[in-house]
């Protein structure tokens, strides 16, 4: 069977890349540490976005780039899109600005 | 792979072996020009400021012209000014002389009486120079004495996935080994400099992360202008970032993953080892000439959609993770990783090749600027001229 791929950039990311275009249902594989890890795609993800690599709790982090790039906004299940519908910034800026 | 660069008698390490022809301000440029023309074995630079600036411009242009004669990418220097500049010819001098004891020419335009007698003395020195730059022989050096500058510029969705994380593997491997990078480009900051800033050695450190960004996002407002709102903008979102700390983030990461050591001013002289950051523009040739300035002496820029441009006195290699990109550009794009985007290659492996390529350059093979002979050269301002 042939997988999707995708990247993981830093090895404690929540989030992996997709290299192309996944369908609901597709498998991808991911390489963690040389690891292949394979995750089921549980909506379609378009080229470039993210899927969850791990389930990740409301209101906590998502990394990328091994760093935290905003807060799930509700619960997402490891294999899901992540974008605006499920990840906020966390607003946090040098003129306290809210 | 053994690296191999010259020994310079003021204890830095050169990895290339110019004779550069520097103007103090703009009036003087031409003569620098016709200069070179006569001399080809030099390079030269435009210097579009020097005068008709504000006090605070005219000390980033000689901090800025200063740093580029004491890079140890340059032999020796010949400079050309007019002789009524705000950046006066010995004040510049007086603060190269501090820093170095190299070869350096002086020719005022106005004592010679005019800009063909000016030429003439300055070539015939210039070739003087090029005669001696001839005899160095390069050596093995550590990596202690390289500093890697880095850029990102006409980015795309390939610099944030691919091409700055391998770029910043490859300055984790250089400060393992004893060197030095920069990440710059504080514009490109906001929103993850909270981030960034908890990397940083000591409390002053962190606080200086701040206070850049801070600062920059003053400068900006008294035009109007905020780099925050409306980011990421839709062709982002459409490209899959979602929040402002990832587009941010996709650029920081070219500096790799180490603690940061220090915060240096515009074309300030890095003299720390390991991760420093330096306070420049995003704006590409600006940037490169502040890190030059401040003595690095190769970059490595990431470029999604391509560009041309080079340094005079510094090797700037262009990499790219789109494969059109290097097909449409490989005139101007020394690198190809689009390899970790199709699944051909790890971000290792291509860190791995990149950094062989970086020790290539520095020992002497040309990057595609180079061959081209472009010497962009551009210095930040703080406002308008006078």
């Amino acid at each position: 069977m042939i997988h999707k791929s995708a990247l993981l950039i830093h090895p404690d990311d929540t989030a992996a890349i997709v290299l192309e275009e996944v369908k609901k249902g597709e498998t991808i594989m991911v390489s963690r540490e040389n690891r292949p890890i394979t995750i089921t795609a549980l909506d379609p993800i378009p080229v470039y976005h993210k899927i969850a690599f791990q389930n990740v709790g409301k209101g906590e982090k998502v990394k990328k780039y091994g760093e935290q790039i905003g807060v799930a906004s509700v619960a997402i299940q490891k294999g899901e899109h992540i974008h605006e519908h499920n990840l906020v910034s966390v607003r946090d800026n040098c003129l306290g600005e809210q | 792979m053994r690296l191999m660069g010259y020994r310079r008698a003021d204890g830095r390490i050169g990895f290339r072996n110019h004779v550069l022809i520097v103007p103090t301000c703009a009036c003087s440029s031409e003569t620098c020009r016709k200069v070179a023309e006569l001399v080809p074995a030099c390079v030269s630079i435009v210097n579009q400021n020097g005068c008709g600036e504000v006090e605070q411009n005219t000390a980033i242009t000689r901090e800025v012209t200063a740093g580029l004669i004491i890079n140890p990418n340059v032999f020796g220097a010949v400079v050309i000014g007019l002789g009524c500049e705000q950046n006066e010819i010995d004040v510049l001098l007086e603060v190269v002389r501090a820093k170095t004891g190299k070869t350096v020419g002086r020719f005022v335009i106005q004592e010679e009486g005019g800009t063909a007698e000016t030429i003439r003395k300055a070539a015939l020195f210039a070739e003087e120079l090029v005669r001696q730059a001839s005899l160095c022989i390069r050596e093995e050096v550590d990596f202690s004495g390289l500093i890697l500058g880095t850029e990102c510029g006409g980015s795309d969705t390939t610099s944030g996935l691919a091409a700055n994380p391998v770029l910043g593997r490859v300055c984790d491997r250089l400060i393992d080994l004893g060197g030095t990078a920069i990440l710059s480009e504080t514009t490109e900051f906001i929103g993850a400099e909270h981030l960034l800033a908890a990397r940083g050695r000591t409390k002053e450190v962190r606080e200086d992360i701040l206070r850049i960004v801070q600062d920059y996002e003053k400068h900006l407002l008294i035009t109007g202008n905020s780099l925050r709102n409306g980011q990421p903008g839709p062709g982002n979102k459409k490209g899959g970032i979602t929040t402002l700390e990832e587009k941010s983030l996709g650029c920081i990461h070219k500096g790799g993953t180490r603690p940061i050591e220090e915060v240096v001013e515009y074309g300030r002289e890095i003299r720390k080892k390991g991760l420093i950051i330096m306070d420049t523009p995003g704006y590409d040739i600006a940037s490169v000439t502040g890190m030059v300035a401040g003595g690095c002496q190769l970059v490595v820029f990431t470029t999604g959609r391509g560009t041309p441009t080079g340094n005079a006195i510094a090797p700037v290699i262009k990499m790219t993770a789109n494969y059109e990109t290097y097909q449409k550009m490989g005139e101007n794009t020394d690198l190809d990783v689009s390899g970790v985007v199709s699944n051909k290659e790890t971000l290792e492996e291509a860190a791995d090749r990149v950094l062989q390529e970086v020790i290539r350059v520095a020992n002497g093979a040309l990057s595609k600027a180079e061959i081209l002979g472009f010497s962009d050269i551009c210095m930040k301002r703080l406002c308008n001229y006078i």
